[in-house]
């Protein structure tokens, strides 16, 4: 895991790509540890499959370096790097039957006979699909072929696999499926990982670790609660679906605590090593308590320094067990997803409420712009 | 009755007559030479060393020629395949000119290169002060398997490249991440996937040389002869019709046994790839190996594409007194008195008009069969399909041999009628404009005529509403081809043509047949300008063209 003496099994340094005039890669970084899958997360165009071709040897990074088990491979060709890659298009041979498609790694390594479709049979049973040897691959399905895709990349045991989007093309009942099958497969082989994908659900769902990427620069990397919980800037708080951001001004108050003024109010944060002057808030919802703007002070006791925001109801969501209120408070609009009230009614839209904030799920980012 | 019908009828009526009626007339000249049975002229055909050796030179040379247009071509298909590049669609129209040049240009530019007095020679001659012109392939195989890569080289590279293109370099990438090098990857990965390609258009590159005339006769000299060459000779010269239509039927059968290769191999190419839309596989050019690889290929593509049309045009301004018109001014006035002398103008006059009225006939026909191919069903698909291609699979010299052996009696005797042109060239034709319009007929979503209907449409209005006017530029580019054709074609026009009706084509061949610098200069000179009418067709084609609609 990560921290741990070993050194890692993959270390790309500071690798630098351009498609033209286009930057593709400004110059990022990344470590994975053996036995650790790594998630690479960002944005169509961010520039992770850049990262994953390079890695790969599909590209030839203008500088930088890409070093595999201690070995720099920068100069090997694509094929004799030992690396796997499980294409966001899949891009099984067409002209091959299924059987064939998973032993084509097989072949390269010289491997054949018995000892090769033994390995063909356990990679299709590995991935559900035995019996399949003899389909023509434009007879699977969407969710076949993918599985088709994974035992091919599989087969031949790469020292690292790396997937890009693998199931970016699937509905979404199916890729869920697909998603935990996935987690199971590569954690059952003890396999080292890189998953490129712009859903985040799918990263903290499946990963170790987690990058952050956005034009063509590493923006955050750590574990996945890391992440989420504090995202290192607006961008990131905003990539990851926390969009309650707002801006406003830091005084320091001295006992560990600071106060920020915006527009909807002054907030308290625990946030002592802030700096005074501009600054974002990140609003989070834990514990956050929602009641009517009229009902005075007497509902509850309040929190200590706990920041208020009212505003009025403009949308709300069911999701299962919570509700999922967008209030407009001023010029902006916050979502905050909350317990529905005990006892049933709930709020509509057109009320007038206030929002209780515990001071700990609000955090300090960077200015904006 | 319904509009199909209405235009099926006499479209059949055509082909029977003009088709299978001349087919017919070619068996039975083969086997009842007089009158009574006999197979004297296939077994004169059959056991003579002198026809077999005919056979087999037609074969050899075909897939000689099929073989250097591969090679040829190959690496070019690869560079339009995968890589954007500026002109790109520019240098694509550019490779296509060969191919609808006629015959005779292409064998009087290969003269003006190669030739004793060509440009080449003459060049190497003043740089190294020889006596004598070093380069002496006019007569030789060389000189013909050269015209006949020059020639057919856009096919490979079209029907190649188009598949190419859409063969996702993602499975190639795939392949080196499963541990294959880069020969292991085309031969396992790339060459499958477009070996369809390869084999088709080899096979209509064969196909072509196979039946081969123009070039042969022309360039090949006396000791060279396919059978088509041979079946001129026994029928123009030595007037032995039954020898020429056993030979006929050795042709035909030997062409649509390639045809009938052909239709399998495109039917099997079918197989659904993961085609990618092509703008995703295609690369910019990078680095100094990609650029010297693409310039490598394109400087030897122009070269040698260009330089003999280059030197086709410079020998046509160049007289005994240096440069000047010449030739050209030459062309109108009959200064020597020949006897069949056609005059520049007339004989523009004769191939425009041939044209015209070949592209009147054959539009309509092609049209008429498309539809009926496309709504054909069950047994009367095959039937219809077959009809409809057979023609491809003729030769033009014993397309127009049958139609000269069957048309020589009574009412029916067409010789003298300049009709008997314009029946040979919409032969010829219409295959082109049936396979442009049946590729659009066959891509009309059938909701769109659903939907017609659903609005109060009758089927006669849904057709003339939505069918035509989707079909009409196919057919357009379906006329074009036909122009084409008709303004190339040398061997129905020099088999059937009486003087009077010579058309540029012939005229050049007869300059070629006479003895001089000036005839030469005359034969280069109309050349010129045969070259720049069917240029003209080209340019049409190539800006009427839907992507990929009227390939071939």
């Amino acid at each position: 895991m990560a921290g741990s003496d070993a050194p890692p099994l993959l270390s790309v340094r500071d690798v630098r790509l351009r498609y033209g005039e286009t930057p593709a890669l400004g110059g990022v970084s990344l470590e994975v540890a053996e036995g650790e899958i790594s998630a690479v997360i960002g944005p169509s165009g961010c520039g992770k499959t850049s990262l994953l071709r390079v890695t790969a040897g599909l590209e030839r990074a203008e500088s930088g370096e890409v070093w595999l088990d201690g070995r720099r491979i920068d100069a090997v060709p694509a094929h004799r790097r030992g690396i796997g890659l499980m294409f966001q298009e899949l891009a099984l041979f067409p002209h091959l039957d299924v059987e064939s498609n998973v032993a084509f790694g097989l072949r390269m390594q010289g491997l054949g006979g018995a000892a090769r479709a033994d390995r063909v049979a356990e990679m299709l049973a590995l991935v559900g699909l035995s019996g399949y040897g003899g389909r023509k691959v434009h007879e699977l399905s969407g969710g076949e072929r993918q599985r088709v895709a994974l035992a091919r990349s599989l087969a031949p045991r790469p020292r690292l696999l790396m997937l890009d989007e693998p199931v970016g093309a699937l509905d979404r009942a199916l890729r869920e499926e697909l998603l935990t099958e996935l987690a199971d497969i590569l954690r059952s082989q003890g396999l080292t990982a890189i998953y490129v994908t712009h859903d985040q659900e799918e990263a903290f769902a499946l990963a170790d670790r987690v990058l952050v990427m956005e034009g063509g620069l590493a923006r955050q990397s750590g574990r996945p609660e890391e992440i989420y919980g504090a995202p290192a800037d607006a961008w990131v708080a905003r990539f990851l679906g926390r969009t309650n951001l707002v801006a406003g001004e830091l005084t320091p108050s001295g006992d560990g605590r600071a106060r920020v003024r915006t527009p909807l109010g002054e907030f308290v944060v625990a946030s002592a090593a802030a700096a005074p002057g501009p600054v974002t808030l990140l609003l989070g919802d834990e514990r956050a308590r929602v009641e009517p703007a009229e009902a005075g002070e007497e509902s509850g006791a309040p929190m200590p320094d706990e920041s208020v925001v009212t505003g009025e109801v403009v949308g709300r969501a069911f999701q299962g067990r919570r509700v999922r209120l967008r209030v407009r408070s001023g010029e902006a609009e916050l979502a905050f997803a909350v317990d529905p009230p005990s006892g049933g009614g709930g709020w509509e839209v057109g009320d007038a409420v206030r929002v209780r904030l515990d001071p700990a799920s609000i955090r300090v980012l960077p200015p904006e712009g | 009755m319904t509009v199909g019908r209405l235009v099926l009828i006499p479209a059949l009526a055509f082909l029977a007559l003009f088709f299978v009626y001349p087919l017919a007339a070619i068996l039975s000249e083969s086997l009842a030479p007089g009158g009574a049975f006999s197979l004297a002229p296939f077994e004169t055909v059959l056991g003579d060393d002198f026809y077999l050796g005919r056979l087999w030179f037609t074969t050899w040379q075909a897939f000689a020629s099929t073989a250097l247009t591969l090679a040829l071509g190959l690496p070019s298909a690869y560079v339009f395949a995968r890589y954007d590049f500026p002109g790109k669609s520019l240098i694509r129209a550019l490779t296509t000119i060969p191919f609808v040049l006629p015959v005779v240009v292409v064998a009087i530019a290969f003269t003006a290169l190669l030739g004793p007095s060509g440009a080449l020679n003459e060049a190497l001659q003043a740089i190294f002060g020889l006596d004598e012109p070093p380069i002496r392939v006019l007569n030789t195989i060389t000189v013909i398997l050269l015209a006949h890569a020059f020639y057919n080289y856009t096919i490979v590279v079209r029907t190649v490249s188009a598949l190419w293109a859409n063969v996702d370099p993602r499975s190639e990438e795939a392949a080196r991440m499963l541990g294959a090098g880069p020969l292991a990857v085309f031969r396992r990965v790339t060459l499958p996937q477009i070996a369809p390609a390869i084999l088709s258009s080899a096979l209509l590159v064969f196909m072509f040389c196979f039946t081969s005339f123009g070039v042969v006769l022309i360039l090949g000299g006396p000791q060279f002869a396919t059978l088509d060459a041979t079946i001129y000779n026994l029928t123009a010269r030595l007037f032995r019709l039954p020898l020429a239509a056993a030979l006929a039927v050795v042709q035909i059968v030997f062409t649509l046994a390639v045809m009938w290769t052909y239709a399998r191999l495109q039917a099997r190419s079918a197989v659904p790839l993961n085609l990618q839309p092509q703008a995703s596989a295609l690369r910019r050019v990078r680095g100094r190996r990609e650029r010297l690889l693409i310039g490598g290929n394109f400087a030897v593509v122009f070269c040698w594409l260009g330089a003999p049309l280059l030197a086709l045009v410079e020998r046509s301004f160049r007289g005994a007194e240096g440069y000047g018109v010449g030739f050209y001014a030459g062309l109108e006035s009959n200064t020597r008195g020949e006897l069949f002398f056609v005059s520049l103008s007339e004989a523009l006059t004769n191939s425009l008009w041939f044209a015209a009225t070949t592209v009147a006939i054959a539009v309509p026909l092609g049209t008429a069969l498309a539809f009926a191919v496309a709504r054909a069903r069950g047994r009367w698909r095959a039937l219809a399909d077959a009809l409809a291609m057979l023609p491809l699979g003729v030769s033009v010299i014993t397309l127009a041999f049958g139609i000269l052996i069957a048309f020589d009696t009574g009412v029916l005797d067409l010789r003298a009628s300049w009709m008997i042109i314009v029946v040979a060239h919409t032969l010829i034709a219409y295959p082109f404009v049936m396979r442009s319009v049946l590729a659009v007929v066959r891509g009309i979503d059938e909701r769109l005529r659903e939907a017609a209907a659903t609005l109060g449409a009758s089927p006669r209005q849904t057709f003339r509403r939505i069918d035509l006017p989707i079909v009409s530029r196919a057919t357009l580019v379906g006329a074009t081809f036909a122009f084409a054709i008709s303004i190339g074609d040398f061997g129905a026009a020099l088999l059937l043509s009486r003087p009077e009706y010579a058309t540029m084509n012939v005229a050049i061949f007869r300059y070629l047949g006479l003895a001089g610098a000036e005839r030469l200069g005359a034969a280069l000179a109309m050349s010129v300008v045969l070259m720049l009418v069917s240029g003209l067709g080209f340019l049409l084609i190539e800006r009427l063209r839907y992507r990929d609609v009227g390939e071939f």
